[in-house]
């Protein structure tokens, strides 16, 4: 194809009909790549992308598009909405573990200053399983008087004593026998002999999601009886299903907004309990109802990630083969929720584990960040790091033999960009200088699906004034939504991205998928490409019929309008001569075809300082070189890998709830005493996106934000390993733990 | 935070006497925290924020974040922990930063209180609000607001400063979604920016 104009090679050309002949597109990664048959493609599909394709704006710095709203505080988060005469709820929590509901009086509140509503969420009889478990909601004018109100409502329990908050305690008594721990350093190392055969056990914590803003709305009934909700949630058209289900509404009389919110990481996927208990507050009271659940609530009732335990015994020969591995894993996801853990079964001779869950009066898990992975990964990653260890092989080298041909190919562009040779310890457990600090690294591998396909819908409007309008009723966690509607929208239009309008986060536009699984971006992206596709191809339609020329001699390229291969009209130009009325066309997400992978890959390398007199574990350094197909902001991509990898840093060394058995209830409910990682804590980070096409769809993207936050946790373990010279089986790896390791082995001294 | 105010809803607290409470565990302790200060009478505040002149009567319970938010409609500052913890209600108060979640609104008397939003806006923003977008040192957002002040403050005072100075000046100010190294490039590049400014 000829390039008249100054247009460069890589503008993309509209064809004047569309693409009718299947086309085989080549997917993977540079160096590793393989022609894709798309025979599965559905003919009406805008044309895929693929690894040879030049993009214009896909994969550049392109900064969010709503960064400067929220960096000036004029965002409005669901939890900011003001609407006129908003009252404001609170919840009353039970204070018991387990038992029934004897009495409730509710009389005072509903008389008290103030309120207009009360709302019983468990009623006189019914169960309670959890500390925190939501009783009473009142809703007044404004939220010290919903507190205050909350203080006159009588609740008598019937508590049961059998409760048990910590089955954990139970299934470790049962667990399988596992090798005596080191008692010295030599005892530690390698043990020279033909195989390694060990049998090991370990255990994991449970983790608070706490996202920053609360989780909640604010609903109010309007006068014509449908229901508003401007609710902080992850999937906006799941908590439109939910309310309309609740409330026996048509789903189109339920109408949700979510135009931007504060974080979720799994947790907001279902409405819960607050979400309808609002609802009914703002029906009872006839005005708008604000119900953002307290710091204390989102501890104990909101979700978490199930703490677990694992037994593994396996073995491995000195070539560094895996000859054996049997698990046993259990999940300890509270009263409900699931606490299964996935294990990296790319590894060869890696096996899935038995599993069972163990539930306990706790607030239920939800769905947090690559649920089950860290967990299993965990597990299963110190175990490959040990057998490397006790056979006295680099555990890279252990890793490169055992895994898939693209995840060997990453561990090698990791090891050489973070100087793996340089920085592992090859005598753990000691250092240069005596009672300096120890030194050490590690590594982990991670796997993850994300390739999108729920069947999402996306409108594009190119109107007369030259801007395009994008539109999708999805939310935005925080990944970039909107400017993923943009780039892909500006990318197959050829034209600047400013011209790009996006709307989402609002339930009367096209239906889009729920924010979990890192499914958004690669289900959105190519029902956004199908539609900027589709309407481009109007707008020559238009432009043909309008100057009366054949169709066939128009395309469209680099946002300009070409005749006869000549540039012929700008975009704007072009747009001037549609008419009143837009053009709009409706994209479709078509199933996915086999593409490169059925997932994406990524590893993880870890350079940690222990100091051996206090066994405060300091990270100095992680590199992350992860795929996730096509890249389409590089920017908010890179953000989601540091994010990943922070979050898992912080599960790594600090997050753990604690639980008082006894009582069943939990310790540090507020965020002085459950600790997250702070600005002190930051290690240098490198995000390596390992920049491929999949070929799965027309845009070859997959997710991105579980994935990296799968093996931080084991690569920083296994740094804390070949630091001191022996393993701690335990997250978090708080220095009392991480010290037991130092004193049994060392005998007390370095 | 650069300081305490004199009145504070920490030291109010404390009045209530919780020095008996300390041995109980602390999630009962937190409990008694948590509850609901008691209904007091109301007094004429005048404050001003962002510039602007506000006059109202205010409950003595009523801490400057619930004013802010509920009263006089500014939702920049945000409201997570509720207490003191997190840093995302943080404001400028007579040019200091304090977390407005722990500061009595009565206590604000006469007093001049600056949000995210009064230090720039979408068509005028501050270098810093440009710098975050710029590096992408946000994700969610919901931290930004508390960031940015604490983030300007430092600059207020140390026009030029250090990695490390910055990581300090930021420890009070959680991020959930983990944007912290972003940040710190984010606040490095205002600085810069600032300086030039000042220089030209």
């Amino acid at each position: 194809m000829s390039s008249p104009n100054n247009l460069e090679k890589k503008d993309e050309v509209f064809p004047t009909s569309p693409p009718s002949e299947q086309v085989s597109i080549r997917a993977g990664f540079p160096g590793l790549s393989r022609m894709i048959e798309t025979s599965r493609r559905n003919p009406n599909d805008a044309p895929p992308w693929s690894l040879d394709t030049k993009f214009r704006i896909v994969g550049t710095e392109v900064p969010r598009l709503d960064g400067l709203a929220k960096a000036t505080g004029v965002a409005v988060y669901p939890s900011d909405f003001r609407p006129p005469k908003l009252l404001f709820a609170a919840i009353l929590r039970s204070p018991i573990p387990k038992g029934k509901v004897a009495e409730i009086d509710i009389s005072k509140a509903e008389t008290a200053k103030g309120v207009l509503a009360v709302a019983v969420a468990t009623n006189k009889g019914r169960q309670v399983r959890y500390v925190g478990q939501e009783i009473v909601a009142v809703a007044a004018e404004t939220r010290a008087l919903a507190e205050d109100a909350l203080a006159k409502i009588k609740v008598v329990f019937d508590a049961d004593e059998a409760f048990d908050a910590d089955p954990i305690q139970k299934a470790k008594a049962k667990l399988p026998e596992v090798d005596a721990l080191p008692a010295s350093l030599a005892e530690a190392g390698a043990n020279g002999k033909e195989e390694a055969v060990l049998r090991m056990a370990f255990e994991t914590q449970v983790q608070m999601h706490h996202p920053l803003e609360p989780h909640g709305v604010t609903a109010w009934f309007k006068p014509d009886g449908s229901l508003e909700v401007w609710a902080s949630t992850q999937g906006t058209f799941m908590m439109q299903r939910s309310m309309a289900q609740a409330f026996r509404l048509p789903p189109s009389r339920v109408h949700v907004m979510t135009p931007v919110m504060g974080g979720g990481f799994g947790s907001k996927l279902q409405a819960g309990i607050e979400a309808r208990l609002c609802a009914e507050l703002a029906m009872e009271a006839g005005r708008p109802v604000h119900l953002f659940v307290d710091r204390r609530g989102q501890a104990l009732a909101m979700g978490n990630r199930p703490s677990s335990l694992h037994w593994i015994r396996a073995k491995a020969n000195r070539q560094g083969k895996i000859l054996d591995w049997e698990a046993e894993s259990y999940g300890f996801p509270g009263f409900a929720g699931s606490g299964r853990v996935a294990y990296p079964t790319f590894y060869r001779g890696v096996r899935r584990p038995r599993h069972r869950d163990l539930r306990g009066n706790t607030g239920a898990a939800r769905a947090f960040r690559a649920p089950g992975h860290p967990q299993g990964f965990f597990a299963a990653e110190s175990m490959i790091d040990e057998l490397a260890c006790r056979i006295g092989m680099d555990p890279l080298e252990f890793r490169i033999k055992n895994v898939d041909p693209i995840h060997a190919m990453q561990l090698k562009m990791g090891a050489k960009a973070f100087g793996w040779k340089q920085r592992f310890n090859p005598k753990p457990g000691r250092s240069p200088e005596p009672g300096g600090p120890l030194r050490g690294a590690g590594l982990a591998c991670t796997r993850w699906g994300g390739m999108g396909g729920a069947r999402a819908r996306v409108l594009c409007r190119i109107h007369q004034d030259g801007t395009v309008e994008v539109r999708n009723g999805a939310q935005d966690i925080g990944t970039g939504t909107r400017t993923v509607l943009a780039v892909v929208t500006a990318e197959t239009l050829g034209v600047d991205i400013k011209r790009i309008r996006a709307h989402i986060g609002d339930t009367r536009d096209p239906a889009g998928p729920s924010s979990g699984g890192s499914t958004t971006t690669p289900t959105l992206a190519p029902a956004i490409r199908h539609a900027a596709w589709l309407a481009g191809k109007e707008l020559l339609d238009r432009i043909a019929e309008q100057k009366r020329l054949p169709r066939k001699s128009l395309s469209l390229k680099g946002g300009k309008i070409l005749k006869d291969q000549k540039a012929f009209l700008s975009f704007e130009e072009a747009c001037r001569l549609i008419g009143p009325e837009p053009i709009e066309a409706m994209g479709q997400r078509y199933r996915n075809w086999r593409g490169f992978a059925g997932g994406v890959a990524g590893c993880q390398f870890a350079e940690v300082e222990v100091d051996p007199e206090t066994g405060i574990v300091q990270v100095k350094r992680i590199l992350a070189v992860q795929d996730c197909g096509t890249v389409i902001d590089k920017k908010t991509t890179e953000s989601q890998v540091i994010g990943a990898i922070i979050q898992g840093l912080s599960y790594a060394l600090f997050e753990e709830r604690l639980l008082d058995a006894k009582l069943g209830r939990v310790l540090g409910t507020d965020l002085e005493h459950y600790r997250i990682a702070g600005s002190m804590e930051m290690p240098e980070i490198i995000p390596i996106l390992n920049k491929g096409c999949n070929g799965h769809n027309n845009t070859g993207a997959a997710g991105i934000g579980e994935p990296p936050t799968i093996p931080t946790s084991a690569a920083i373990a296994n740094a804390v390993r070949n630091a001191i010279g022996a393993r701690v089986h335990q997250l978090p790896l708080t220095p009392d733990r991480v010290l037991a390791v130092i004193d049994r082995i060392h005998g007390g001294k370095q | 935070m650069d300081s305490i105010p004199p009145f504070s809803r920490r030291t109010f607290l404390k009045g209530l006497s919780l020095a008996p409470l300390t041995k109980l565990p602390a999630e009962v302790l937190h409990e008694r925290r948590h509850a609901p200060l008691p209904a007091g009478e109301e007094e004429i505040l005048q404050l001003q924020v962002d510039g602007q002149e506000w006059k109202g009567k205010v409950e003595a319970r009523t801490t400057l974040l619930d004013l802010l938010r509920n009263r006089i409609g500014n939702t920049g500052p945000k409201e997570v922990c509720d207490l003191g913890a997190c840093g995302a209600c943080t404001v400028l108060l007579n040019g200091r930063t304090v977390n407005a979640c722990m500061t009595l609104a009565l206590a604000c008397q006469g007093a001049t209180v600056v949000t995210v939003r009064g230090i720039g806006s979408p068509r005028y923003p501050h270098p810093l609000q440009e710098a975050f977008v710029e590096d992408d040192a946000l994700q969610c957002g919901f931290c930004t607001p508390g960031m940015i002040l604490s983030a300007f403050a430092l600059l207020e005072r140390n026009a030029n400063p250090t990695r490390r100075e910055i990581q300090e000046a930021l420890a009070g100010n959680l991020c959930r979604c983990g944007t912290y190294t972003r940040i710190f490039e984010a606040v490095e590049r205002a600085a810069a920016e600032l300086r030039r400014r000042r220089n030209k």
